[in-house]
């Protein structure tokens, strides 16, 4: 069973790559088109630099400890006990991010395809490919994530046949925002690029650790590059205005095409997303579960699984509402830099405390 | 169920020695080799002997994967043995899978392209049915026959019969999620025709679909019960007036006789009798999941048989490659089969240990 969650540095991408793309993107341009205008893709490539950083020192830091993942880590540098605390919260905060994307996900599929179906239900139902493949590791689950190269095409296509409608004077005048917003929108966008932090967690499994790091920025690149079309074509297309009023503005570029025949592209870019949303939740909970059971010493794989599918299943009803539900994003962000900045001072911290770093 | 051409194929027997020699005569080459099981004294079955062998051309297969069948093969111990059937069941790695594992055929031309291509052969004292191991998604969709026509068409044959796959599982149920949640997806001009070959039904889409999906079942089992001559004839009178009679008395909607036709014929065109069986079997499932939650169940349950292909693995070897893990240079000739000068390089390597590290 072990050999199964063994997967290639360029698999690693894969799973970063669907960890970031999903929910963020969503709604990425037009919360960027509310905080600064058409210029939200300076924002998008500033994050991408800012996170592209955050990887080299983090893989940095993974090289040191060749083999071990960061709940080790924090043992060797912090000692038993505190180092025990730390890797509790890691925990906790993949848990809520877990928690959190699952609601996102069942809000998202339950507004646009079954209005009227109770949200449990549905919740129960979207929830059984993750199931299954958290279950079966982390080679399936990653391979299940190939299918994300269905969905880049597909959009990538879409902005092409779009591409004479855009307008470039939509995009003008280039900084218009002002220094300051720049920097305050980075922030928020950064949300869109969380799950970077996840190969802290899976670095043990991945087989040639040498090229951790051309991978992992590599799947930070893909990933800023499609935020940067997406929003580009987003605001090119519609405008910051219209942008502003939109929820989904992905959604309403698909909606914009109009396909000969077919009457609602919009449903056929659902049946499409979906997949990736599964993925994006997948490579959530696969580290929380896999995390939870090396944290504590899960013995008996069989009995624990399914606790944690109806704690996970459970817990994302807490939220009463649509609005409550948006707002544990705003946690999940503010949640996810405090993690990645964590790891950063894990780096520098282990030129001070050299207990378990490899020698050469 | 292998009678599909003019093309030339010979069968396997019922008597092993026979058939040994068949591949003998095919294989001139004394790498071609053949291997009791169990080793010990004691022959498979305790009530009816019969001898087990697997085939294999040395320096071809890959040691690994001919200890993990011999292994799997030692560890059988059953009264009876009746087919080759029964070994797949009791030694294939998803036990709970409704896809099958191994590829089971009795034309030698068939085996003989398996075993150059480094896999193995299970044949089984008394069966015509051999076993090829390890099997891919993809194997299900070849026929030696393609590679005896032009490539074009060889090509062409091959997309039709994954086309064939996706539309065997998921076009009744498509039609009943969209009939009965998402008709907005349809054009204007065209639901109002649809909605006029629905209009004297008194069913509900799901009822309907299942109705007319059981009476296809039935008459498909009819067909392969009968003699050929009966089977044909009944067949068409009975699939002919049903369809007939039940459109013009209402029961069921003229469009959906359409989809549920579409469907059989694509499940029918399928090379391998198993994986037929095993879409006729997820067709229901879709259906059901489609009835309660529309295009999602679709959706969903797509998800889950994709998540459960690329889980699988056929003798330890991942059964969703090339694709999933990508193989470029195998997966040229699984869906472009490429005239014979370019497909040499991949299929006649001697000794070709496909990369671990991606598996």
């Amino acid at each position: 069973m072990t050999e199964r969650n063994n997967i290639t540095s360029r698999q690693l991408a894969i799973y970063i790559l669907t960890a970031q793309i999903g929910f963020g993107v969503l709604t990425l341009p037009s919360t960027l088109a509310q905080d600064v205008g058409h210029d939200g893709w300076i924002s998008i490539l500033a994050a991408g630099i800012v996170s592209s950083l955050a990887i080299v020192l983090i893989v940095l830091l993974l090289q040191k400890y060749p083999g071990k993942s960061i709940l080790t880590i924090n043992r060797y540098l912090f000692g038993e006990f505190l180092g025990k605390g730390l890797n509790l919260f890691l925990v906790l905060y993949l848990g809520f991010l877990t928690v959190a994307a699952f609601r996102v996900f069942t809000e998202f599929i339950t507004l646009y395809t079954l209005d009227l179906t109770p949200t449990f239900i549905v919740a129960v139902l979207i929830a059984m490919p993750t199931v299954y493949l958290v279950w079966y590791g982390l080679k399936p689950l990653v391979q299940f994530s190939y299918f994300i190269f269905v969905v880049l095409f597909f959009i990538f296509v879409l902005a092409l046949l779009v591409a004479n409608k855009i307008r470039l004077t939509f995009l003008m005048p280039v900084g218009a925002a002002g220094i300051s917003s720049l920097v305050k929108s980075t922030g928020t966008t950064f949300l869109a690029y969380i799950g970077l932090e996840l190969v802290v967690f899976v670095y043990p499994y991945v087989a040639d650790k040498k090229n951790t790091m051309k991978w992992a920025l590599a799947a930070n690149l893909t990933s800023t590059a499609f935020f940067a079309l997406v929003f580009l074509a987003t605001t090119g297309l519609f405008g910051e205005n219209l942008l502003k009023s939109q929820t989904i503005p992905l959604f309403e570029l698909s909606r914009y095409y109009r396909m000969p025949f077919i009457e609602r592209t919009d449903l056929l870019f659902i049946l499409l997303w979906f997949p990736l949303l599964e993925g994006t939740f997948l490579a959530y909970s696969f580290a929380a579960w896999d995390s939870l059971r090396r944290v504590f010493r899960v013995k008996n794989k069989r009995l624990f699984f399914p606790f944690f599918i109806v704690a996970a299943v459970l817990l994302s009803r807490i939220p009463s509402d649509l609005v409550e539900a948006s707002q544990t994003t705003d946690i999940v962000n503010i949640g996810g830099i405090t993690v990645i900045s964590f790891l950063i001072v894990c780096y520098l911290f282990s030129f001070i405390n050299r207990r378990g770093v490899k020698t050469r | 169920m292998e009678k599909n051409n003019p093309l030339p194929q010979g069968c396997f027997i019922e008597d092993l020695d026979t058939n040994l020699s068949l591949l003998r005569k095919r294989i001139v080459s004394s790498r071609l080799k053949f291997k009791l099981v169990p080793a010990r004294a004691r022959e498979t079955g305790e009530l009816t002997p019969g001898k087990v062998v697997i085939v294999y051309i040395e320096g071809t297969v890959q040691p690994e994967l001919l200890q993990s069948l011999a292994v799997r093969m030692e560890a059988l111990d059953l009264d009876g043995i009746i087919g080759t059937g029964q070994i797949e069941r009791l030694t294939k790695d998803f036990p709970w899978s409704p896809f099958p594992q191994f590829l089971a055929t009795k034309r030698i031309d068939k085996a003989v392209t398996a075993l150059l291509a480094g896999k193995l052969l299970v044949m089984l004292n008394g069966d015509p049915v051999t076993m090829i191991a390890p099997a891919t998604f993809f194997d299900f969709f070849q026929e030696p026959d393609d590679l005896n026509v032009n490539w074009l068409f060889g090509t062409f044959i091959r997309w039709l019969r994954l086309l064939a796959v996706g539309i065997a599982i998921f076009l009744p149920a498509l039609y009943v999620a969209v009939m009965a949640f998402h008709y907005y997806i349809i054009p204007v001009n065209f639901l109002a025709v649809l909605a006029e070959s629905r209009v004297p039904v008194p069913f509900p889409p799901v009822i309907e679909v299942l109705l007319i999906e059981i009476v296809a079942e039935l008459l498909r089992e009819l067909t392969s019960r009968l003699s050929n001559h009966i089977g044909v004839t009944i067949g068409i009178t009975g699939g002919v007036l049903l369809g007939l009679a039940a459109v013009t008395t209402g029961t069921i909607s003229g469009f959906l006789v359409i989809v549920s036709m579409i469907t059989l014929i694509a499940s029918l065109i399928l090379p391998t009798y198993d994986l037929g069986l095993s879409t006729r079997v997820l067709k229901f499932v879709a259906i059901f999941f489609a009835a309660v939650f529309g295009v999602l169940g679709l959706v969903v349950t797509a998800s889950v048989i994709f998540a459960h292909l690329v889980t699988m693995e056929s003798l330890g070897r991942p059964y969703f490659q090339p694709v999933i893990p990508f193989r470029p240079a195998s997966f040229k000739d699984i869906f472009i089969k490429p005239p014979t000068r370019i497909l040499r390089e991949v299929t006649a390597q001697p000794h070709s240990p496909e990369r671990r590290e991606d598996n």
